[in-house]
């Protein structure tokens, strides 16, 4: 894994030193955000530090280099979170890391990229390229950068992406000391993985989609780690149980399919799984849709309300928080000179029928390089999979810098 | 004889201004902009830097700063990105437009932050674009698309000392914000210099001048301003500098898989 970060870095730096000298279009931008994170109750589990403000910081820096050699595009976008609290928040990644060339019907690429698949709005089951960025925020959508090389065939008849990948990013989790974590601790650092290769086990894929009027379809086969690990519970020499998460090969089969009717968009996104050797087999299916208001605001605003449901076959857990789940709602983009944004959603378990988590975040730029970003997570029913983050209900305050 | 000579000239005037015989104020109006399209066209692909600068009546200024490429598609339409470079936290958005001339536009927009990208409704094109008196609607409209459109030959008449050809043209796809607009062309250049636009319930909303043509591939206009006023008061001037053409931009520049580059 370090091989393969040193590799796309020095790849990278060579293409950043000789940008300047190559008659390349360069850009550098990023930005540098403090965070404090304050929850509204005490800690439940032992270990959890019993501080309720958890502070942090996070920068990250997008270098991009156009037409290098006048063929060539090399982007670099490193990632860093330090949490005060919870070292298991604290995390690089290399978001992009990449070289990209192409033609007149392909596009080739390799490096560490994030490829997003999808159309729906809270749960993405097709989305399977890329690990999730779990302690960033549980509910959040930041995804880790994977080592990868792309070829994508363009055409009349569509688009082809063929992916290798290599290089398995597993999940990270929340540290003893931190919050949002499950009651049994985690043993990260004795993850198993099915494939002898370890983390090093080539992966596969490819993806097609077209746009058929307003009518999108995309079918894609995955082979390689299942990106929710298996828990395993395990027991030490003295009785105490953990965690340990199991990484197992698998095929995944997904289709996405949306249709826009006007103001009105639907959309669905479908997998199969099945276990490379055989054993197990699950599904999942997303179904929902979104409508514009947007023709009855006045002043330009942007209303947007979203309905949707989700089922996976597979167990409920921190990993997998909805498996049969209703979703609702609605994104308020004022359209403003300060670029204000809100969001705000709310699950519903269709199957044990509670809300588990309401979520909003309110974001508007207080200057030309000054961002102010407010979120909201409320565990409400704290039952079942959320019953060991049933205190863990925060507010996030954010202020980022950009240049 | 100073009357005599007026009345004299006045058929004269008359017919110099006004449609020709047998033309009717429907057919000529849209005879007028097939020549604005066809005058317009022939670019191949352009690329420009953009300044928007952001007015407020009641005082203060805002600029954002984009790169327009649009690509011409012959017997449809065009294809257009906008990347946004200012201010910092949009910076990298990128918004790919397919202008067609008789369906549905199709719009896409990349979101930096999750390297997602989503198409938007159709719906979204009556909404401000990046809190601008411009609408998705309005820009999209640059690229004359001649059957999205009625029109009716109202007038000519001088302005600011440019003898320009009124035409009012009526929307004909559904989900506009306007119920018509009416639009002054330049009578020798066939170019738009101003368009005034009409809400549902026909009230001016906003007026549209387009100043400072340069000629370019000797036969091209292109304004390097646009500002547009609206009825609030509040302003926004696009700038347009450094505009490149037939730089030999291809379909696949203009691609979802181009967003992701």
């Amino acid at each position: 894994m370090r091989r393969i970060y040193r590799v796309a870095l020095l790849a990278c730096a060579v293409g950043i030193a000789s940008a300047g000298r190559l008659d390349a279009q360069v850009s550098l931008s990023g930005d540098l955000s403090g965070e404090v994170r304050t929850f509204v109750d005490g800690p439940l589990l032992p270990g959890e530090k019993s501080t309720t403000a958890q502070p942090g910081f996070s920068g990250e820096v997008k270098f991009d280099a156009q037409n290098v050699l006048d063929r060539f595009d090399v982007t670099l976008n490193p990632y860093y979170r330090y949490d005060a609290v919870d070292s298991g928040r604290s995390i690089f990644d290399l978001h992009t890391a990449k070289i990209a060339t192409h033609g007149n019907r392909w596009r080739f690429k390799a490096g560490y990229d994030v490829e997003f698949w999808g159309v729906m709005e809270f749960v993405n089951p097709v989305n399977v390229i890329n690990q999730r960025d779990l302690t960033d925020d549980v509910v959040g959508k930041r995804r880790l950068g994977q080592p990868m090389a792309d070829v994508t065939v363009l055409g009349k008849w569509g688009t082809l992406d063929l992916y290798a990948l290599t290089g398995f990013r597993p999940l990270q989790f929340p540290a003893a000391t931190g919050r949002l974590r499950p009651a049994v601790p985690i043993r990260q650092d004795e993850e198993e993985f099915s494939s002898a290769m370890g983390r090093g086990q080539p992966e596969g894929a490819v993806r097609y989609f077209q746009n058929f009027g307003n009518v999108y379809v995309a079918a894609s086969h995955f082979y390689g780690y299942g990106r929710e690990p298996e828990m395993l519970l395990q027991a030490d020499s003295s009785g105490a149980p953990f965690l340990v998460p199991a990484y197992n090969l698998e095929h995944q089969t997904g289709l996405e399919l949306q249709v826009t009717f006007g103001n009105l968009v639907l959309k669905s996104e479908d997998v199969l799984r099945q276990d490379a050797q055989g054993n197990g087999r699950s599904s999942a299916v997303a179904v929902g849709g979104e409508y514009n208001l947007s023709g009855l605001m006045k002043g330009g605003r942007t209303v947007t309300v979203f309905g949707e449901y989700s089922y996976d076959s597979r167990d409920r857990s921190l990993i997998i928080p909805f498996n049969r789940d209703a979703f609702a709602g609605t994104r308020i983009a004022l359209n403003d000179r300060r670029t204000t944004e809100i969001q705000l959603w709310a699950n519903y378990d269709v199957a044990e029928q509670r809300v588990d988590v309401v979520s909003g975040d309110a974001s508007t730029r207080l200057s030309d390089r000054v961002k102010a970003t407010v979120g909201y997570r409320a565990v409400v029913a704290g039952k079942g999979a959320f019953a060991s983050v049933a205190r863990d209900s925060h507010v996030v305050f954010k202020i980022q810098t950009l240049f | 004889m100073a009357l005599l000579t007026l009345l004299v000239s006045w058929p004269v005037f008359l017919a110099a201004t006004s449609p020709t015989a047998g033309d009717d104020p429907v057919s000529h109006g849209r005879e007028i902009f097939a020549e604005v399209s066809a005058r317009n066209g022939g670019y191949g692909d352009q690329q420009a830097n953009v300044t928007m600068e952001l007015r407020r009546r009641s005082g203060g200024t805002t600029t954002r700063v984009m790169n327009m490429a649009t690509l011409e598609v012959p017997n449809d339409g065009a294809r257009t990105i906008v990347s946004f470079n200012n201010p910092a936290d949009v910076k990298g958005t990128e918004v790919l437009t397919y202008t067609h001339s008789t369906a549905d536009d199709e719009q896409w927009i990349y979101l930096p932050a999750f390297k997602r990208v989503k198409q938007i409704s159709d719906a979204n094109k009556t909404t401000s674009f990046m809190g601008s008196e411009f609408t998705y609607e309005d820009l999209n409209s640059m690229n004359i698309q001649l059957p999205k459109f009625d029109y009716r030959y109202l007038r000519t008449e001088e302005l600011d000392g440019t003898p320009c050809q009124v035409v009012e043209r009526v929307p004909r796809y559904a989900r506009s914000a306007y119920k018509r607009q009416v639009v002054w062309i330049d009578r020798d250049r066939y170019v738009v210099v101003k368009i005034e636009y009409y809400d549902t319930r026909d009230v001016l909303a906003k007026t549209l001048s387009l100043a400072k043509f340069r000629k370019y591939l000797g036969s091209l206009w292109r304004a390097d301003e646009m500002s547009m006023v609206s009825a609030s008061g509040d302003s926004t001037l696009l700038t347009w500098r450094d505009y490149k053409f037939k730089s030999g931009l291809a379909m696949n520049d203009f691609s979802v898989s181009a967003l992701k580059r």
